[in-house]
């Protein structure tokens, strides 16, 4: 069974295709996400600080879905502070967090490409006292939880994550 | 669980209440999207280095650097003077509404269109055909939001 057969069988219970809010032109990239994150990225938001942080992480995934431009950083020790996606460490394990960064401390999203342009966020955490070693388990386990043995996308550069509008940072 | 709840089409603002906070904090973030994304091009149009547009700005090559990494929450100051330094431009302002835009005709990649039932088997690429959930003609076609609020205000 390919990643794509299990997306298939999991859409609508465990994951869901994350449609942009904003209607248009049809989208070149593809963001599913957890029960657990739709929670949170679904309006309506509560009206506090953290409903803020989680429109925001709307608006970012929104964004990638549409094609808008994203940095991206592959090193996880050698990367701008401000990449909006970056791999986290260690590299073997192809965990990448989508970094919401205001309002500060903001809120990371994790999960792995599936293909290229197709990105499966599973878990979250708010970027205070982060345990990261604990947040790839996490997100590991949901991922062996949903596609068992099957691997992510492993690529040998940027290009094979993401076909256009990025930049390495 | 709906896969509806995940097409929460952005709805406009209702009169005589307040917008909710994270409706701003949504459409902020995609106003400094695309600020971000207008200039980092025209950055990268102009063939300039960070250190010489740092040099032009009277800033730091980190602050720089910085600022060119990710969108943030730039005063239109800001914008102005990366813009005239980088090229001599300036933003033209013009007014968008893109809740006006037409519903895409698809919400998901093709090969998602696929659904599977308990009892519906996998089948090669070349044999399968699009399911789409076919709804009984008693059950109301999904309105959206806005669709019901202009059915609210009407009655």
């Amino acid at each position: 069974m390919s990643i794509r057969d299990v997306i298939c069988r999991h859409e609508g219970v465990e994951l869901h295709c994350l449609v942009p809010r904003i209607g248009g032109e049809e989208t070149p990239r593809t963001v599913l996400v957890s029960s657990e994150v739709l929670e949170i990225v679904n309006p309506p938001w509560p009206p506090t600080r953290e409903g803020r942080v989680y429109a925001s992480l709307r608006g970012l995934l929104d964004s990638f879905t549409e094609g808008g431009l994203i940095t991206v950083a592959e090193d996880p020790f050698d990367k701008d502070a401000t990449a909006m996606l970056a791999r986290v460490h260690p590299v073997s394990e192809e965990v990448w967090d989508f970094r919401c960064l205001d309002p500060n401390p903001g809120i990371r999203a994790f999960g792995s490409f599936t293909e290229i342009d197709t990105f499966v966020v599973l878990t979250w955490y708010d970027r205070d006292n982060i345990d990261w070693t604990e947040e790839v388990t996490y997100c590991k386990q949901q991922w062996k939880r949903l596609f068992g043995e099957l691997t992510p996308l492993s690529g040998r550069g940027l290009n094979e994550y993401i076909t256009y509008n990025y930049r390495s940072v | 669980m709906n896969t509806l709840l995940t097409t929460t089409e952005a709805s406009r603002p209702v009169h005589g209440e307040p917008v909710n906070p994270g409706e701003f904090s949504y459409w902020r973030t995609r106003n400094r999207m695309h600020v971000f994304e207008l200039v980092l091009k025209e950055f990268e149009k102009s063939d300039l280095s960070q250190v010489e547009l740092a040099t032009r700005m009277g800033k730091g090559a980190d602050r720089i650097c910085r600022l060119l990494g990710a969108p943030g929450n730039w005063t239109l100051d800001t914008v102005s003077d990366l813009l005239y330094a980088i090229s001599a431009a300036e933003v033209k302002y013009d007014v968008a509404y893109p809740l006006d835009k037409p519903k895409r005709n698809l919400t998901r990649p093709e090969w998602l269109l696929r659904v599977l039932s308990p009892a519906t088997q996998i089948v090669e690429d070349e044999e399968y055909e699009l399911l789409i959930p076919k709804k009984p003609a008693s059950t109301p076609v999904p309105q959206s939001q806005t669709d019901l609020l202009d059915q609210l205000r009407a009655m």
